[in-house]
This record gives C-alpha cells, sequence and structure tokens, in this order.
C-alpha cells in the first residue's frame, strides 16, 4: 500500500463520517413545509465530493455505506429502502453527468441531477412501501425541490472539493 | 454555471411543469368523489365526501391516525408519527389528492366516482 492509497482510503473513511453526521443533522429537523420528502440533501455534498475527488465507484461505495450506518444507528430500517432507492438512483445520475465534465457541465449540473434522482427514487420506493401510485402525485414538487437542493449542494461541493484536492491529488 | 447547467436545470423544470399539469389537468373539486384510506396497502376504509366522518386508524403496532372528512375535503386530524407531514399537508379535495403518512404506511386518495371523467395519471 503506497502513499496515496493510505491517503486516498483515509480521506474515503473521513467522508463517510461527515455524510453519516449530515445525515444526522438534517434528520433532526424536518422543513418547514407541506410535502413529505423534501430535504435539504445535505449527505448528497459528500457523494458529491467522493465522485469528483475519487470517481463513481468509491462514491457508491461511500453511499451504501453511509445508508447501512444512519439505518442502524438512527433512522431505522424502514428508511433503508427509501435511502438506497434514492441514493443509488441519485449516485447512477451524478455519475453519467460526472462523465461529461469536460463537455460543458459542471458540478452543478451533477449536483441537480443527483437531487431529481434521488426524489425520483424515493417516490418509486413510496409508491412500491404504499402499494399506491397516488404517491406520483408529488413528482412535480419533488423535481423542482430537488432542483433547488441540488443547486445548494452544488454550489457548497463546488467550493469544498479545490480545496480538498490541494490534500489528495486526482492522479487519473 | 454554465450555459449547459441552465439547460439541464430548465429540462427538469419543464418535465416537472409537464407532469404537474398531467396530474392537476384533470377536473377540479369532484363532487361525486370518495376519500379512500389505504393502511398497509389496503383499503382500510371508503368514504363518500359528501358525507362527514371521522375514522380513527389504528393497528396492533399503536401507530394511529385521524383522518375526517368534511366539506368535500379530507384531511389528516392527528397522526403519533415523528415527522407529522401528513397533519401539515393540506385538505385533499382534488381527485388523485392525496395525503401520505409514511411512517404509519397510511394513505388517503380522493378518487372520483362520476364515470365520464379522464385520468390516466393518478389511477
Amino acid at each position: 500500500m503506497n502513499h496515496q492509497d493510505i491517503k486516498r482510503m483515509t480521506l474515503a473513511a473521513i467522508l463517510t463520517a461527515v455524510a453519516i453526521t449530515l445525515h444526522f443533522v438534517e434528520s433532526m429537523f424536518t422543513l418547514p413545509v407541506a410535502i413529505p420528502g423534501i430535504k435539504l440533501g445535505l449527505p448528497n455534498i459528500v457523494s458529491l465530493t467522493a465522485l469528483y475527488l475519487f470517481g463513481p465507484v468509491e462514491a457508491f461505495i461511500i453511499l451504501i455505506l453511509r445508508v447501512f450506518m444512519t439505518s442502524f444507528l438512527y433512522s431505522g430500517f424502514s428508511s433503508l429502502i427509501f435511502s438506497l432507492a434514492g441514493g443509488i438512483l441519485s449516485i447512477a445520475g451524478m455519475s453519467l453527468i460526472w462523465n461529461f465534465r469536460n463537455r460543458g457541465f459542471s458540478i452543478i449540473s451533477t449536483s441537480v441531477v443527483g437531487g431529481v434522482f434521488h426524489n425520483i427514487g424515493q417516490i418509486f420506493a413510496a409508491a412500491v412501501v404504499m402499494k399506491t401510485p397516488s404517491v406520483f402525485y408529488y413528482l412535480p414538487v419533488l423535481i423542482v425541490s430537488g432542483i433547488a437542493t441540488g443547486i445548494v449542494t452544488g454550489i457548497v461541493s463546488g467550493s469544498v472539493i479545490p480545496r480538498l484536492s490541494k490534500i489528495y491529488h486526482v492522479d487519473k | 454555471m454554465k450555459k449547459k447547467d441552465i439547460v439541464v436545470i430548465f429540462i427538469f423544470f419543464a418535465v416537472a411543469a409537464i407532469l404537474w399539469v398531467l396530474v392537476n389537468g384533470t377536473p377540479g373539486s369532484v363532487t361525486e368523489g370518495e376519500a379512500v384510506i389505504y393502511k398497509n396497502g389496503e383499503i382500510y376504509d371508503v368514504i363518500p365526501l359528501t358525507e362527514e366522518k371521522t375514522v380513527i386508524v389504528e393497528d396492533g403496532d399503536g401507530n394511529r391516525n385521524v383522518v375526517r372528512v368534511k366539506d368535500g375535503k379530507a384531511e389528516m386530524l392527528e397522526a403519533n408519527c415523528r415527522d407529522q407531514v401528513c397533519v401539515n399537508t393540506r385538505p385533499a379535495q382534488k381527485n388523485g389528492e392525496s395525503i401520505i403518512c409514511l411512517p404509519n404506511r397510511v394513505a388517503v386518495e380522493i378518487r372520483s366516482t362520476s364515470k365520464n371523467e379522464i385520468d390516466g395519471v393518478s389511477e
């Protein structure tokens, strides 16, 4: 294991811990809106950072670790399916846009796609759990909220990543 | 923010707008409608919107929701879940509109009973 590997592993572990903390912080308060499922998407900051620092595989691993850890620690097993559905769809969408990062799509695009896909994934999970398609009624609102939160997390990650890449150089 | 970012955001807004029209474009308040209460994905109770009735949805695990149908609207009066999202949801009155309590797996959905209404989204 060389110097770079150790750096990568340590930073990935720190990012996982930060993601779990952000998830917890987010669960402390609900936004004062009358639509279920609207969240700030704070853990998505970590997913974005991991994606741009390491790549899709590491971002995916950090996401899975975060989802399972938070489910076991506080939010309970019932939220696991929602977090997984939202998180996996979100990472998939973000990885897609991330591939085009040198073709005019900035981190804002990636983040917005992540936010929107996360909400779409949660809606599908809700439709399966509730066994009713009526949850899709909320889809338009959740897409718009995904755009808004995506822009915010994109701006945050956009200012975090250059600072972190001073510690960890991407040599790909 | 780059030009293509604006395009991405615009596309999502457009999709949201189209979906919004599809969901809400159907006729407004339904006079001949009913509120269907689901518990764990199964129909628990069906109340015509013309009635005035309060239904308590309870299960063996201590989950409790109180649904009221009044003046052609259905609303969640009480829920013992922690997020209280359903209680804060505005009363449902339009066809396809719904109130969802995810922690207790309770859903209230407005369904039109008049046959000439076309609604391809919510059913």
